[in-house]
């Protein structure tokens, strides 16, 4: 059993910055746990703790059944992979692999089985011999993530470990890095992964669960679809998604029908569904959130938003149109052949669709349209 | 067919010629430059040139004029200067120094080492303090503490033995090299350390198996500076070495000018050559370390 769980962790640096707020967190054995967030959010803070290299300020870190808070590094039954692939520049790759196995004194002919094995199911077989001066970035990763599978670990941790690679390879490291983890899986073995990213595809690809942090405090912890579909608060709302979220002051008041929601000197009204979803108390100022995504031109007559575009992004079969309601910026991505034929005078008319919108509190941010 | 402009005979011929007026002018600069270069190189060369000379020369020559080459080369100096004054030959002389400063330099550079690894990647209480008498050491002049140390070091009954330089080295007392291999580890990004970490090192190991072989050059440089200034060193032996077998050559030299026969400086002259000669050696064959790079391709970011 290699589950990972942390309880109340905190880090405060020179006894005043406090950089992690008592967070709690359990990742399931074999689960692939991805941290992401702006940075400075403290997720590799977070991460260089599970790992030993950074001393836990309050709380308690468990690897499995023991509290490693006060292990060594080595002791604590994890592996890590670094952004800047921190391989040893005066070992050969083979070296490299076995450096960890050495110190904790394998036998040689079995450190020279898992070395052939770790190259084999990494295809860097023809690298064994040369030093990591010599290598490419994705065949230094590659080698850096052999480093981590040879020794067996109980936890994998990934920091940043893609950021260095150019846009190709690193599609194509996440795709070996999911399927590695997926064989691991598959073979019973122990695939217990943390991983550290700030870049949301990667996140969103990757992770099993994917726990969004903000300012030494998690947001949100959920597998990907609902971190999409319903999100928590504006933050993890904005931050998902690709456009960014629409998120918009606006004002609401409940009517007969459903809740009225305006902008400016436009409003439109929504109807049971989102009534429904509505915390009790929500009146007034609030924070109104919808993707870019979820916005359909409005049929003759009916109740819609008049939308001035100012500036429309043609990205082929889709368009990215720039727009103000009621003097409020928000991006709608429509297909070309209905923008086309809707834009009349610089104006088109459109209604955010009523399932998929999202009304914050806008003090906290707190999404009040979950229930 | 048409006949473009460029392809004409005229304008490629004009071309040509700026192009050879260009090179030949080139070439001019070229030649001036070289020579201003060489000019002055061979005057600040020339006193070792002249000593090196001088030394082939009889002694009555030395004198004789400003010019390096010998009328009539002699290996007069070098035989009798290797046979000194004293019973012993020059050859003791130089086994002495070596056995001064072969644990000298390898003292500095083991004591030197761990004290910059615990200086740069450790933190322990008052390891500010600690580092900024380190650094205050530098810049104390060292005659102050010349006496002090010698009543020290006879109260230790180390006199005339080579004790009293090999000691402080054992024990990082050259605070330069200190601060040299400090700044070196500085800019050598952590990870590597880190990474030894996780993969089960501890401390010691981390500095033998990752830290040192990065720092390599920069303790092949420790060891070249302490290698010559020790060898020149003249003060350090005479102050605690008072017996003439247990000499050092820049003693030794010396010597053989106290002596009350008459100074036979061809004889000094070759004694002085061959004493260059190690420092030399030792410098040509370590060069490389000086401009080879670190941790190249270890890190990429």
């Amino acid at each position: 059993m290699a589950q990972l769980s942390i309880r109340n962790l905190e880090k405060v640096y020179g006894g005043a910055f406090k950089a992690l707020h008592s967070i709690n967190l359990d990742v399931k054995d074999g689960e692939f746990m991805v941290l992401v967030g702006p940075s400075g959010c403290a997720k590799s803070t977070t991460l260089r703790m599970i790992a030993g290299l950074e001393t836990v300020s309050g709380g308690h870190i468990s690897i499995g059944d023991k509290v490693v808070n006060n292990l060594a590094p080595g002791e604590r039954g994890i592996a890590m992979v670094f952004q800047n692939y921190a391989l040893y520049p005066h070992m050969k790759v083979r070296k490299n692999l076995s450096f960890g196995l050495k110190l904790a004194g394998e036998k040689k002919d079995e450190i020279a089985r898992r070395v052939q094995e770790v190259a084999e199911v990494l295809e860097i077989e023809p690298l064994l011999d040369r030093l990591p001066k010599q290598l490419s970035g994705g065949q230094a990763q590659r080698v850096a993530l052999g480093r981590a599978l040879i020794k067996k670990p109980e936890v994998f941790l990934f920091d940043e470990p893609l950021s260095n690679l150019d846009a190709k390879l690193r599609a194509s490291m996440r795709v070996r890095i999911t399927d590695l983890h997926r064989r691991l899986k598959e073979q019973g073995q122990s695939s217990t992964v943390v991983y550290v990213t700030h870049d949301q595809v990667e996140a969103m690809t990757m992770g099993d669960r994917i726990c969004v942090m903000k300012d030494g405090r998690i947001m949100q912890v959920a597998d990907p679809e609902t971190l999409y579909a319903r999100p928590d608060n504006a933050f993890v709302a904005g931050f998902i998604g690709m456009p960014e979220m629409n998120l918009v002051d606006a004002s609401l008041h409940r009517a007969e029908g459903g809740p009225v929601v305006a902008f400016g000197d436009q409003s439109i009204q929504f109807g049971a569904n989102l009534a429904g979803r509505l915390a009790a108390d929500t009146n007034g100022d609030v924070t109104f959130g919808v993707r870019p995504q979820h916005f359909r031109l409005a049929t003759a007559g009916e109740d819609a938003l008049s939308a001035k575009v100012i500036k429309a992004d043609f990205l082929g079969h889709e368009v990215d149109v720039h727009i103000t309601i009621g003097g409020q910026r928000f991006t709608v991505v429509l297909p070309v052949e209905d923008f086309r034929k809707a834009a009349v005078d610089g104006i088109i008319r459109i209604r955010p669709e009523e399932e998929r919108v999202f009304i914050f509190d806008r003090a906290s941010g707190q999404n009040v349209s979950l229930a | 067919m048409s006949q473009s402009i460029i392809h004409s005979d005229n304008a490629i011929e004009r071309a040509e010629q700026l192009l050879a007026v260009q090179r030949r002018r080139q070439n001019i600069s070229l030649a001036i430059r070289y020579t201003i270069l060489a000019v002055v190189g061979f005057i600040m060369l020339y006193p070792l040139i002249w000593l090196i000379g001088a030394s082939f020369k009889t002694n009555s020559e030395i004198f004789a004029g400003a010019g390096f080459m010998p009328e009539s080369p002699t290996f007069d100096g070098y035989a009798k200067g290797w046979e000194t004054s004293t019973p012993y030959t020059f050859g003791r002389f130089f086994w002495n120094t070596f056995l001064i400063i072969a644990p000298k330099t390898i003292f500095t550079v083991i004591s030197c080492t761990a004290v910059a690894y615990g200086f740069a990647r450790f933190e322990f209480p008052g390891k500010k303090i600690l580092f900024a008498s380190l650094i205050a050491t530098l810049l104390l002049p060292n005659v102050v503490t010349r006496i002090p140390q010698y009543l020290l070091f006879r109260d230790l009954g180390w006199l005339d033995t080579y004790l009293p330089l090999w000691v402080p080295s054992a024990f990082a007392g050259d605070a330069f090299f200190v601060f040299m291999l400090l700044q070196f580890l500085r800019a050598i990004p952590r990870d590597m350390e880190e990474a030894a970490r996780v993969d089960g090192a501890n401390s010691f190991q981390t500095l033998i198996y990752v830290v040192v072989p990065m720092l390599v050059p920069a303790m092949i440089s420790v060891a070249l500076f302490q290698f010559m200034w020790t060898m020149n060193d003249f003060l350090g032996p005479l102050i605690y070495v008072s017996s003439v077998d247990k000499f050092p050559v820049s003693l030794a030299l010396k010597l053989s000018i106290d002596t009350a026969e008459a100074f036979e400086w061809n004889r000094i002259l070759a004694m002085s050559v061959l004493t260059l000669l190690p420092s030399l050696v030792v410098f040509f064959l370590s060069q490389k370390y000086f401009v080879e790079g670190i941790s190249a391709g270890g890190v990429k970011g």
